[in-house]
């Protein structure tokens, strides 16, 4: 995050382009003054954004599915498209994988968040979901994510660190998603679609769902992916 | 006095849509519920043919959203069941015609004539699947033991979570008694293991549901088989009753568990 261009207005919203991509950040004020601030914002600098994809800030601030689909017609209407969403709010979070935006947490104390080390790499904090990723969703995290609840055909996690499911995983889970071969995935019910860990593909044995009645884990190990009860493997 | 909204919906063509709907308007409205069938599949219109009412349009969905009559004029009295009445799609038209704003105004503008509304959705996810749950209070998925239509119904609740109409309910049509017992099946406890929502009813394929359907004559209005029974029970249901699941071979018999067994 060295390079930062753009701008800061007084008003709580603040349009910046760093080495990961476009940055909005809505800070403190009013909901429709901050709306109405974006909406200028974005029209002035429509053209030097135009086809951007940005990441959007909004720390603690309580957010519904409403605010957010605004913030991203918002973002449509000057051809822009909202990547992501970082936020510290259990409410704001729920709504955005609600509408299938991706989420990041943030913690309360570090607004804006400086990405912390994992794997080496430079990630958010984890990711902790209580609901069923279902057909069509997507978890999209670039640290480790943990999810209380299934993960079902069709749905999709990625993470750039480590995946534990506490439910069935059914569903394609990319671990380390940014080529970091040392992560893991754990399961209760490990039997994916695919399973992804860094740079290495394997797939269920076709046939009958396997249900191995035991949590398992999967790693790289020697070229490939292994799958191993969690008993034999503890970290 | 203000009807229950509910739209049917299940991602996959094919599952049952839209004669569960002919028949759960059927199975509401002989418990005495003034009831309004809404065909929602504008530019695909069927749910008329299944209730025999396609000679009696005149005026649309369409018609009404546009304003080229009033509401009453488009609403067609069953000709068995007074309470019943059918708000037809238009067949000249496409999904484009009405906007989910439209069709969520139309829905509360329907809800003081009657005591339920009951939304026949199209197939797909869609604009056409967008104006179904516009309106909508609940939703109820259809869906049929197959993995592909589980697939899609899985896909829909999600769907459904995000637009906040609360967990929607679940019924699992066409189940062949037999292919369950052998295990060829998928089984009831299947299905809900995955979608995880509340089981609302569980129907048999029967062949007189097609034969029925074909006449236009909704195979709960007076069918004694095995479906006509399973969607009285679910109209039942929905009015809050309890009312016991029928044995539809829920439980694979001794052969299909042992062979699902030796296939994990």
């Amino acid at each position: 995050m060295s390079q930062k261009v753009g701008t800061r207005t007084a008003d709580g919203i603040s349009i910046k382009g760093t080495k990961e991509g476009l940055v909005v950040a809505i800070g403190e004020g009013s909901w429709p003054d901050l709306v109405d601030r974006l909406d200028d914002d974005l029209r002035r600098k429509a053209a030097f954004f135009h086809g951007a994809h940005a990441m959007v800030r909004v720390g603690t601030r309580e957010l519904g599915t409403e605010e957010l689909r605004q913030v991203q017609e918002l973002l449509s209407a000057n051809q822009m498209q909202m990547s992501g969403l970082v936020t510290s709010a259990k409410k704001t979070a729920e709504a955005a994988t609600a509408l299938d935006i991706p989420v990041a947490r943030q913690s309360d104390d570090s607004w804006p968040l400086e990405a912390k080390p994992h794997h080496g790499g430079e990630f958010e904090e984890a990711l902790f979901l209580k609901r069923t990723v279902r057909s069509g969703q997507t978890v999209q995290h670039p640290g480790d994510v943990t999810i209380l609840g299934d993960v079902n055909p069709g749905g999709q996690v990625v993470a750039g660190g480590d995946v534990v499911i506490w439910g069935k995983l059914r569903g394609t889970v990319h671990a380390g998603a940014v080529g970091d071969d040392s992560c893991l995935v754990c399961a209760m019910v490990l039997a994916p679609t695919q399973l992804r860990i860094g740079n290495h593909i394997a797939r269920s044995p076709e046939g009958e769902p396997r249900d191995p009645g035991v949590p398992e884990t999967a790693r790289v190990q020697g070229g490939g992916i292994i799958v191993e009860p969690w008993s034999t493997n503890r970290p | 006095m203000s009807a229950r909204v509910i739209t049917i919906t299940s991602g996959k063509g094919g599952v049952g849509k839209t004669t569960g709907v002919a028949n759960l308007g059927v199975g509401l409205a002989l418990e005495g519920q003034r009831v309004i069938v809404l065909d929602a599949d504008i530019g695909l219109r069927n749910l008329d043919v299944i209730m025999g009412l396609e000679n009696r349009i005149v005026y649309d969905v369409v018609d009404v959203v546009e304003g080229n009559c009033r509401l009453q004029q488009a609403l067609i009295r069953d000709k068995r069941l007074p309470e019943l009445h059918l708000l037809a799609a238009a067949q000249t038209r496409d999904k484009t015609a009405v906007s989910p704003d439209q069709m969520a105004s139309l829905c509360d503008d329907l809800r003081s004539e009657c005591d339920f509304v009951l939304i026949d959705s199209p197939a797909g996810i869609e604009r056409g699947f967008q104006n179904a749950i516009a309106g909508a209070d609940e939703a109820i998925i259809m869906t049929t033991p197959e993995v592909a239509a589980v697939r899609d119904a899985d896909r829909i609740v999600g769907l459904i979570e995000a637009a906040e109409k609360g967990p929607p309910t679940l019924v699992i049509n066409r189940i062949k008694p037999d292919m369950v017992k052998r295990g060829d099946m998928l089984a009831t406890e299947d299905v809900i293991e995955i979608l995880a929502i509340d089981l609302l009813g569980i129907v048999p394929e029967d062949e007189n549901t097609i034969v029925a359907a074909n006449k236009g004559i909704p195979i709960a209005l007076d069918g004694q088989s095995g479906a006509a029974q399973a969607f009285r029970n679910i109209a039942q249901r929905i009015l809050g009753q309890e009312v016991p699941f029928m044995a539809i071979a829920a439980e694979p018999g001794l052969l299909g568990r042992m062979r699902r067994l030796v296939g994990r």
